[in-house]
């Protein structure tokens, strides 16, 4: 059992180091309340 | 601190307060900072013929890499991708797709081009262009088939990249937009503008659905300010209506209304405009000077091609779009 989860986890982390962060800072947008 | 941000991709232009989701589904504003939900995660991926999206004056018998994500930045009633395009982004399965390996792929399965299609491409816009710049560098066409509601500086930036774009003018009268598709006629016919100024070649696509659109007086209409707007030498694809999401209760656009709208585009000064989704001869392109068939079609396959050099291979007329 620990052996498949340890397993699930490495997977999941290649997989995320190969796609990048799981979001993107969008390209057009302002803040509209600088304080 | 309040930390709210504006969207400034779209006409929309949401106001999102902290960890609100734009109306395309798939931006979110996290602590001051707007982030894309799909970056690099399409949920459709597919080849397709070059014809299918539908360009018909641009590399015609060529494949297009063709992806999209979820969302879109409107809701119309009669969208026949709606399962993923008002679908969150979470909801559907996708793929693990950088930019450089959809421009890899694109490149193995021989595909001279990558289409931003199915959905809305304005809302997967950062992927897109990326995608779009790391093309170009390789070689590989760009276009997108958009519903070109999106506002004016991203868009002229996005155009740097572009090859071609299809884009939906799904009616002309601000009401449809407004009733039907939860959005505004002007910024569309802004970005048209916009398309034709920064030289990409553009193709039009108006879907005719019964008692909505149909009416002759406002096809005219249409016409006549695409050819003054745009010139008379934009292909424009008639496209039958199939009963789909929230309009299944409207019958498919029966063949003399395509024709009837066909002839009064012709009538208005345009050169090229075809009748898509329905087996008809308006498929095929024909000379605009001699009449005779130029590109041969039946349904998304080229059977023959007249076009040399960019011209009527009888008389030598000049054919409007990029040939080879």
């Amino acid at each position: 059992m620990g052996f498949f989860l340890l397993g699930g986890f490495i997977s999941a982390f290649f997989r995320r180091m190969k796609s990048g962060k799981r979001e993107k800072t969008a390209m057009f947008w302002r803040k509209t309340d600088e304080a | 601190m309040v930390k709210t941000v504006q969207c400034e991709l779209c006409p929309t232009e949401c106001e999102l307060e902290d960890y609100q989701v734009g109306g395309c589904r798939v931006r979110i504003n996290k602590g001051g900072t707007l982030y894309s939900l799909v970056y690099g995660k399409p949920c459709a991926v597919a080849v397709d013929p070059i014809e299918k999206k539908p360009f018909f004056h641009f590399l015609p018998g060529t494949t297009a890499f063709s992806i999209a994500t979820a969302g879109c930045v409107l809701g119309c009633k009669f969208c026949q991708n709606w399962q993923i395009s008002q679908a969150n982004p979470e909801d559907v399965d996708f793929h693990e797709l950088p930019p450089a390996d959809v421009v890899r792929q694109a490149m193995f399965a021989g595909c001279k081009t990558i289409t931003y299609t199915y959905t809305e491409p304005t809302v997967f816009y950062e992927y897109m262009y990326d995608t779009a710049q790391l093309a170009r560098q390789y070689g590989v066409n760009n276009a997108m088939h958009s519903c070109g509601y999106i506002n004016e500086k991203p868009l002229r930036q996005l155009a740097k990249h572009l090859n071609a774009a299809d884009v939906d003018l799904k009616a002309f009268t601000e009401d449809f937009y407004s009733r039907i598709c939860g959005g505004r006629l002007k910024p569309v016919l802004d970005s048209l503008i916009v398309l034709k100024q920064e030289g990409v070649w553009l193709e039009l696509t108006n879907l005719v659905i019964p008692t909505l659109n149909d009416d002759l007086k406002s096809v005219g209409e249409m016409c006549r300010w695409i050819v003054k707007e745009l010139g008379p030498e934009v292909p424009l694809h008639f496209s039958r209506f199939f009963p789909y999401y929230k309009l299944k209760n409207l019958p498919p656009t029966p063949l003399e209304t395509l024709i009837d709208a066909r002839k009064a585009a012709m009538n208005a000064g345009l050169h090229y405009v075809y009748i898509g989704n329905i087996r008809s001869e308006a498929e095929n392109t024909s000379c605009p000077k001699c009449g005779r068939v130029l590109v041969e079609r039946t349904g998304y396959f080229v059977r023959r091609n007249n076009i040399s050099n960019n011209a009527c291979r009888f008389c030598g007329t000049k054919i409007a779009g990029v040939w080879s």
